[in-house]
C-alpha cells in the first residue's frame, strides 16, 4: 500500500508541475502585455519598459520560469500584479466557496445519479428506463449556465424559496447552505446525468453475473442483492466518473459562479487572465491542478479500498 | 471513499462558521457592481468600479455638484484664489477635516504629497499626464496649498476635482502602508473603507465625523453580480437596493415595467468612436473619411440595434457638455453619396478595410454592424476582434485601420478632445487617427479665460471635426440604474459613477 501511495503522490507532483508549465508558457504566448494593461493607453514606452523591468518581464522566458519555480518551491508565489497582495492569499480568500460548490455538486450528482442509474438498470428496456435515460440526456445536453438561470427564475424569482446571489458567507452556516442549494443543483444535475449513465451500464454488467443469480437463488431480498452484491461491485467505474467529474466541475464552477454571483476561484481566474496578472494565474493553476490531481489520487486510493486486486 | 467524504464535509463545515447576521435596525444600502475592484489608490483607479468606491472614500479640493447642475463647488478647499495671470491657484483648506481610522487631520502636506505622487514616474500613474501643466505644488501654510502652472489654464479646477487624480490621500497612511495602501485606503469622505472580499463585495461604513455631516446610511455594500439577469432577479427579490450600470436592453425594458422599481437614465460624458487611421493610404484622404461617415447608418444603430438606449454623440462632446454644438449634426446616412465620394477620390472599386474592436459586449457586435454598412458601399471589409489586452496592445501600436475607441472623463471638454485628437496624444495615447487639425484651436481654448470666446473656440473645433472626420462618433453612452422603492435621493452621474451620500432608505 505504501509503494502504491508513493507512486501516486509522485505522479501528483509531476502532473501539477506539467499543468503549471503549460499555463506559464501559454500566458506568455498570448498577445497582451501586463505592463501595458496596468499602465493604460497613455503610458510612454519608457514607463512600460521600467515597469516590465520591475516585474522581471524583460528577462528571457526561461529565466523567468526558473526564478518562479525556485521561489515557488520555497512557497513564494509572488504578489498579484493587480492588488499587490500575495497571489496565494488571493486564491485562499475565494477557495472555500468554490470547493463547497464542487463538493456539493458532486454530492448532488451522486444522490441523483446512483439511484437513477440503478433504477434504470433493474428496469432495463422498460418505460422507466427510457424515461430516466431521456431525462439524463436532456440534462446532460443543457448548458449549465442555462440550467442555472432556469433554476434561478423558477426557485428564486417565482417561488421565492432561495436567495439569488452570493454565497452568504457573512450570515452563518445556514445561510451558506441556503445559498448553496441552487448552484449545487445546477452543477449536480448536469453531472448527475453522466453518473446515471455510468451507473446504469456498470449495473447491467454486474446484474448479468453468476453471483447475482446465486444471491437470488439463496432467497435474499431484492433490495439487499442490488445494494450489497450489485452496487458494491459496480462501484469502481462510478468512483472513476466521480474523479473525472471533479475536473469538469471545477470548470463548471466558473459558469455557475457567474450566474449565481458567487465569489470563487473561477471568476478570479477569468479576471486574472483578462488583466494578464501572471503570478495570479500561476498560483490559481497550481491550486486547480493540485485539487484535481488530489481528488484523483483519492479515487485511486478508493479503488484500492474497494478492490483488493488493485493494491498489488 | 469514506475518507474523501469526511474531508469534503470538513471543508464544507469550515466555511459555515461566519459572523452573525447584520442587525436589523442598521440602514444598509446594497448596490450591484458589474465587475470587481482592483485597487483603491487614486493614482491607479482606471476602472469604473474603483472610481465608484473612491467617490465615497475620498474628496478632491473641489467637486462637481451633480445633485444640482454639475457646477464646480468647494470640497476640501473652502475657497480658492486665482492670480491675475491665471497661473497660480491658492487653495484654502477646511479646518479640522479628519482622516479615517485615526490618521489625524488633513493638512496642505497631504495635498502636495498626493499630487506630487501622481506626477512621480516611480508611481507609474495612469494620470501623470493630467498634471502636465503643473509646475509645482507648494505648502504655503498648514492649511494653504499653492499650485503654480506652467501656463494659464482655466480648466485647471477639473484636474483637482473629486475624480481620479484629484482625490487627496493621507500622506501618513501611504507612508505607513506602502504596497498595502491600495487595498486599505484612507480618505476623508463620507464613508470609511471597511473590507473587500474579492469576487464578492466591498463594504463601506458611515463616517460619523464627515465634515459635510454624517451620512444617512450606516453601511454601503457593493455586491459583485456580473450577470445582469441575475442582478435583475436580485433587485426584484430585494436582495439588492440599487442596480448600478445597467446595460442589457431587455433587462432595462423588463425592469422599467416592473412594479416598485424605478429606472433612471442619464447622459454620460462618454462617446464611442470609430477612429480612422489616416496613415493608412485610403483613409488619408478627407473625402474617403467623409464617405465612411455617409455610409454608416448610425441612426439605425442607435434606434434599432440599441433599441433607443444610446444617445446622439455629436462631435465627441456629448450633450452633457455645455460646449457641445448640438446643431452640428452628424453626416446623414447616404450610401449613394458615399459611393460617389469614393469614386471621386479614386476608389471606385473600394479598398480593403479592417475594423478592430475588443471582444466585449457590445463593441464586438457594433463592429459587425459597421462593417456591414461599409460593405454595402463597396469596401472589402474585415472585422478583427481581439481579447481586451491584445486589443490594447494593437491600439497602442497604432496599426489598426479603424478602431473602436471610447472616451470618457469629467465635465472638462478639453479632456476627451485632447485625449482623442491632439497630435501629442499618440504615441502613446488614443489619437490613432494621427490627426493634427485641431491642435492650435485646442491649445487656444485651453488657455482662454473668457467664457464666450471659449465657447466659440469649441464650436470651431467641432466644425473642423465635422469637416475633416478624423473619427466618426457612433453613439453616446447612457448611464442606467434601477432602484427599489424605498431608496430615495439616488442619482447616477455623467462620470459613470454614483454617490450614496445623499441617499436615504426606508424599508
Amino acid at each position: 500500500m505504501r509503494a502504491f501511495l508513493i507512486t501516486r503522490l509522485s505522479f501528483l507532483v509531476l502532473s501539477v508541475f506539467g499543468a503549471f508549465t503549460i499555463a506559464f508558457l501559454v500566458m506568455r504566448l498570448i498577445p497582451g502585455d501586463p505592463a501595458q494593461v496596468i499602465l493604460g493607453d497613455y503610458a510612454t514606452k519608457e514607463s512600460i519598459a521600467r515597469l516590465r523591468e520591475t516585474l522581471g518581464l524583460d528577462r528571457p522566458v526561461w529565466v523567468q520560469y526558473v526564478t518562479f519555480v525556485a521561489r515557488a518551491l520555497r512557497g513564494d508565489f509572488g504578489a498579484s500584479l493587480v492588488t499587490q497582495r500575495p497571489a496565494f492569499f488571493e486564491v485562499f480568500a475565494v477557495f472555500l466557496p468554490t470547493i463547497q460548490l464542487a463538493a456539493a455538486g458532486a454530492l448532488v450528482s451522486m444522490l441523483i445519479g446512483v439511484p437513477a442509474g440503478v433504477l434504470a438498470a433493474t428496469r432495463r428496456n422498460q418505460p422507466l428506463d427510457y424515461v430516466t435515460m431521456t431525462l439524463a440526456i436532456g440534462s446532460m445536453s443543457m448548458p449549465v449556465f442555462w440550467l442555472g438561470l432556469l433554476l434561478l427564475f423558477v426557485c428564486s424569482f417565482t417561488l421565492g424559496w432561495t436567495p439569488s446571489v452570493g454565497a452568504g458567507g457573512d450570515e452563518g452556516w445556514l445561510s451558506t447552505l441556503h445559498h448553496l442549494v441552487l448552484p449545487a443543483l445546477a452543477l449536480g444535475l448536469s453531472l448527475g446525468a453522466m453518473v446515471t449513465r455510468m451507473t446504469r451500464s456498470a449495473m447491467l454488467e454486474v446484474l448479468r453475473q453468476d453471483y447475482m443469480r446465486t444471491a437470488r437463488a439463496k432467497g435474499l431480498r431484492e433490495l439487499l442483492i442490488i445494494a450489497k452484491h450489485g452496487l458494491r461491485n459496480a462501484a469502481l467505474p462510478i468512483v472513476t466518473i466521480l474523479g473525472i467529474n471533479f475536473g469538469i466541475q471545477l470548470g463548471g464552477t466558473i459558469l455557475i459562479e457567474t450566474v449565481f454571483a458567487r465569489p470563487g476561484m473561477g471568476s478570479l481566474l477569468i479576471s486574472a487572465i483578462y488583466q494578464r496578472d501572471y503570478p495570479q494565474v500561476q498560483a490559481l493553476v497550481v491550486v486547480f491542478a493540485t485539487s484535481v490531481v488530489m481528488v484523483n489520487v483519492l479515487v485511486d486510493v478508493a479503488y484500492a479500498v474497494l478492490d483488493p486486486r488493485v493494491r498489488r | 471513499m469514506r475518507r474523501l467524504g469526511f474531508a469534503l464535509a470538513g471543508l464544507l463545515l469550515l466555511g459555515l462558521a461566519g459572523p452573525a447576521a447584520l442587525s436589523a435596525q442598521e440602514k444598509v444600502l446594497r448596490v450591484r457592481i458589474g465587475s470587481d475592484i482592483t485597487a483603491l489608490d487614486p493614482a491607479k483607479l482606471f476602472n469604473i468600479e474603483n472610481q465608484v468606491i473612491c467617490n465615497h472614500i475620498y474628496n478632491g479640493l473641489v467637486r462637481y455638484e451633480y445633485e444640482k447642475n454639475g457646477a464646480i463647488v468647494p470640497d476640501l478647499a473652502e475657497r480658492w484664489d486665482v492670480s491675475p495671470d491665471g497661473r497660480t491657484y491658492t487653495f484654502h483648506l477646511r479646518k479640522g477635516v479628519k482622516w479615517h481610522k485615526g490618521y489625524g487631520e488633513l493638512t496642505a502636506d497631504d495635498v502636495k504629497f498626493s499630487y506630487d505622487r501622481v506626477v512621480d514616474p516611480k508611481t507609474a500613474s495612469r494620470y501623470q499626464g493630467e498634471f502636465k501643466l503643473v509646475e509645482a505644488a507648494e505648502v504655503a501654510d498648514p492649511l494653504t496649498v499653492r499650485i503654480r502652472l506652467k501656463s494659464k489654464y482655466p480648466g485647471f479646477l477639473n484636474k483637482v476635482a473629486a475624480y481620479n487624480q484629484g482625490f487627496v490621500i493621507s500622506k501618513k497612511a501611504m507612508e505607513k502602508l506602502g504596497d498595502q495602501y491600495a487595498t486599505n485606503p484612507v480618505g476623508t469622505g463620507p464613508f470609511v473603507f471597511e473590507s473587500w472580499s474579492p469576487k464578492n463585495q466591498v463594504v463601506l461604513l458611515a463616517n460619523k465625523e464627515y465634515f459635510g455631516g454624517a451620512p444617512k446610511l450606516d453601511r454601503v455594500m457593493f455586491k459583485l453580480i456580473q450577470e445582469e439577469t441575475t442582478a435583475e432577479i436580485a433587485l426584484q427579490r430585494g436582495e439588492i437596493d440599487v442596480f448600478f450600470a445597467l446595460q442589457n436592453a431587455e433587462v432595462i425594458d423588463r425592469l422599467s415595467k416592473a412594479p416598485g422599481i424605478t429606472v433612471q437614465r442619464r447622459t454620460a460624458n462618454h462617446t464611442i468612436n470609430a477612429v480612422l487611421n489616416s496613415s493608412y493610404e485610403p483613409l488619408g484622404k478627407p473625402q474617403v473619411r467623409r464617405a465612411i461617415a455617409h455610409a454608416l447608418n448610425l441612426k439605425a444603430l442607435r434606434e434599432v440595434f440599441f433599441n433607443g438606449l444610446k444617445g446622439q454623440p455629436n462631435w465627441v462632446l456629448t450633450s452633457s457638455f455645455e460646449e457641445s454644438a448640438k446643431d452640428l449634426t452628424e453626416w446623414p446616412y447616404d450610401p449613394e453619396k458615399a459611393k460617389s465620394l469614393l469614386r471621386e477620390s479614386g476608389y471606385p472599386n473600394g479598398f480593403k478595410l479592417t475594423i478592430t474592436a475588443p471582444t466585449l459586449q457590445p463593441y464586438d457586435k457594433v463592429a459587425v454592424v459597421l462593417a456591414d454598412d461599409l460593405r454595402k458601399v463597396g469596401l472589402d471589409m474585415n472585422v478583427q476582434l481581439l481579447e481586451r489586452a491584445a486589443y490594447l496592445a494593437a491600439r497602442g501600436a497604432g496599426t489598426p485601420h479603424v478602431v473602436i475607441t471610447g472616451v470618457t472623463g469629467p465635465a472638462d471638454p478639453d479632456q476627451p478632445l485632447w485625449n482623442l485628437l491632439h497630435s501629442s496624444s499618440f504615441p502613446p495615447g488614443l489619437n490613432t487617427a494621427r490627426y493634427k487639425g485641431i491642435d492650435q484651436l485646442l491649445e487656444a481654448a485651453q488657455v482662454e479665460l473668457d467664457r464666450t470666446k471659449r465657447l466659440a473656440l469649441y464650436r470651431q473645433i467641432q466644425m473642423k471635426l465635422r469637416e475633416d472626420v478624423p473619427v466618426v462618433p457612433l453613439y453616446n453612452d447612457q448611464l442606467f440604474a434601477a432602484t427599489r422603492s424605498g431608496v430615495k435621493g439616488f442619482a447616477p452621474d455623467p462620470q459613470f459613477t454614483m454617490n450614496a451620500y445623499p441617499v436615504t432608505i426606508e424599508k
